[in-house]
């Protein structure tokens, strides 16, 4: 036991420690957590556009449809309909090589850049499916009020429907934005030196699979443990207004 | 002060509202009352176009509101509407229910509007609510409210979509006294309920409809006492 102790003494100094070998794990979270942040955003943005699109298209009336707006809407509709197909009818992986050697192929562009693009884009569309959820979990008579009081069909979306929305499918969210973190691991495909591939690299150097990896796995669990931890903080506040 | 010229509304095949013509003059209290399913609501709601009509017009204040290029946000903010539900924001404060589209449409300034805000609460005695939220208020005060919230756009116009039904028993006389108020005060009303004793006692106007026709109008002493219509005289022997 005694011996098993020092040995995995000796293994961890060697692996982290020689050679500031810990840099590859300390860098690659700053990359996975940037990665993660900004594709997030980008997925937010996007949708929530998509949502609100394809909401609005949907409960347009027959009578609105005929104009030019009901025409561009269609379009709109199409596009992002087609956008759903194409991002969830396809694996992820595939998509960031695509992105990386097809889209984007330029030796000026970074890797993380590509990797924040193609996330973005991946989470946009199930983001947009989950904020569909909550806008339709709203009262139809939420927007009717706010229509009512003269506020136009934005505004009333954006100051009455989206916060009631957003706080019913936060727990749908946080969902998509662990799986978001968890998915940024397969960036080592396109040589992107993120967490998961800072500790393979050091496996690769010192031979030991267990101790990098190990560590790798634990910081993943603490950040989604500790993401998990705020939200729901967050969740309770939100819900400040449901008290009875 | 709002025409309605030969309005139809149809939902798919289904027509709910045939070739309705009707006129209210200002400060009128027009009550609708009719079977469920007459169209009522409809007619209402065909006013403030939340239900565009299928064919014709919707005058109000000389203008043709059907006509798309009026901005109906503006011509909306002149005619208030109170719902069955209430339909209050569930995720703001009493106080930032009343304010929100005055300060968003920039008719008044945020501390203007508060002002007002406080004013138009204490008429209805419900100052102290000011930061709660919708969900710790019971029916009757979500419904005065929402009356509230209305006026605070100062309407010339009032529209009631069964502002009491959703109501408990105990309740409904408290939403009825502010409307009481509101019709002494010289707004505007049209409302749609049935309450016939507030009918009676408020409205200078009664409207009896069923399957998408004004079938009889009149004083509510006609339409109550001496009904012509055999369907009028059916539905009042119900429901009185």
């Amino acid at each position: 036991m005694n011996n098993w102790f020092s040995n995995l003494q000796t293994k961890f100094i060697n692996d982290f420690i020689e050679g500031q070998r810990y840099i590859y794990i300390v860098d690659g979270l700053k990359i996975t957590l940037m990665v993660t942040f900004l594709a997030l955003i980008l997925g937010l943005i996007l949708g929530a556009l998509v949502a609100v699109v394809r909401t609005t298209y949907a409960q347009m009336k027959e009578e609105q449809a005929r104009g030019v707006t009901g025409f561009l809407l269609k379009v709109a509709d199409g596009i992002c309909s087609i956008y759903l197909t194409v991002i969830r009818g396809t694996p992820v992986l595939v998509q960031l090589l695509l992105m990386f050697f097809v889209f984007l192929n330029s030796p000026n562009i970074s890797k993380t850049l590509v990797a924040i693009v193609t996330f973005g884009i991946n989470s946009g569309a199930y983001v947009a499916e989950i904020f569909r959820s909550g806008i339709l979990s709203i009262d139809q008579g939420q927007m009717e009020a706010g229509r009512s009081l003269g506020l136009g069909y934005l505004d009333t979306m954006v100051q009455i429907i989206m916060p009631q929305a957003i706080k019913n499918c936060l727990p749908a969210l946080v969902n998509e934005i662990i799986t978001l973190l968890k998915e940024t691991s397969i960036c080592g495909y396109i040589g992107l030196n993120e967490l998961t591939r800072g500790g393979d690299i050091i496996r690769g150097v010192t031979f030991d699979a267990l101790l990098p990896l190990l560590v790798v796995a634990l910081i993943y669990l603490v950040l989604v443990m500790f993401f998990t931890w705020v939200m729901g903080k967050l969740e309770r506040r939100l819900r400040e207004s449901d008290i009875r | 002060m709002i025409s309605v010229k030969n309005l139809c509304k149809s939902f798919g095949d289904h027509q709910v509202l045939k070739e309705i013509n009707e006129h209210i003059k200002p400060g009128e209290k027009v009550v609708i009352i009719g079977p469920s399913g007459s169209g009522k609501s409809t007619f209402l709601r065909c006013m403030n176009l939340l239900e565009r009509p299928t064919s014709g017009q919707v005058i109000f204040d000389g203008v043709d509101i059907t006509n798309p290029k009026v901005d109906i946000n503006k011509v909306r903010q002149q005619m208030g509407m109170v719902f069955q539900h209430f339909n209050l924001f569930p995720h703001k404060t009493i106080m930032e229910n009343i304010t929100l589209a005055p300060t968003r449409l920039k008719l008044m300034k945020a501390e203007e509007a508060k002002e007002e805000a406080l004013r138009l609460l204490r008429l209805v005695n419900l100052e102290e609510k000011a930061d709660a939220y919708p969900g710790q208020l019971s029916g009757g005060q979500k419904q005065r409210i929402a009356i509230v919230r209305s006026l605070a756009l100062k309407p010339k116009m009032m529209l009631f979509d069964e502002p009491t039904s959703a109501l408990d028993p105990e309740m409904v006389g408290e939403v009825l006294e502010v409307m009481k108020n509101l019709a002494d005060e010289g707004m505007t009303m049209a409302v749609v309920t049935h309450e016939m004793g507030f009918a009676r006692e408020v409205g200078t106007r009664v409207l009896f409809m069923d399957e998408g026709i004004i079938l009889e109008q009149g004083t509510p002493e006609d339409i109550f006492l001496r009904p012509k219509e055999a369907r009028t005289q059916e539905f009042l022997s119900k429901v009185l």
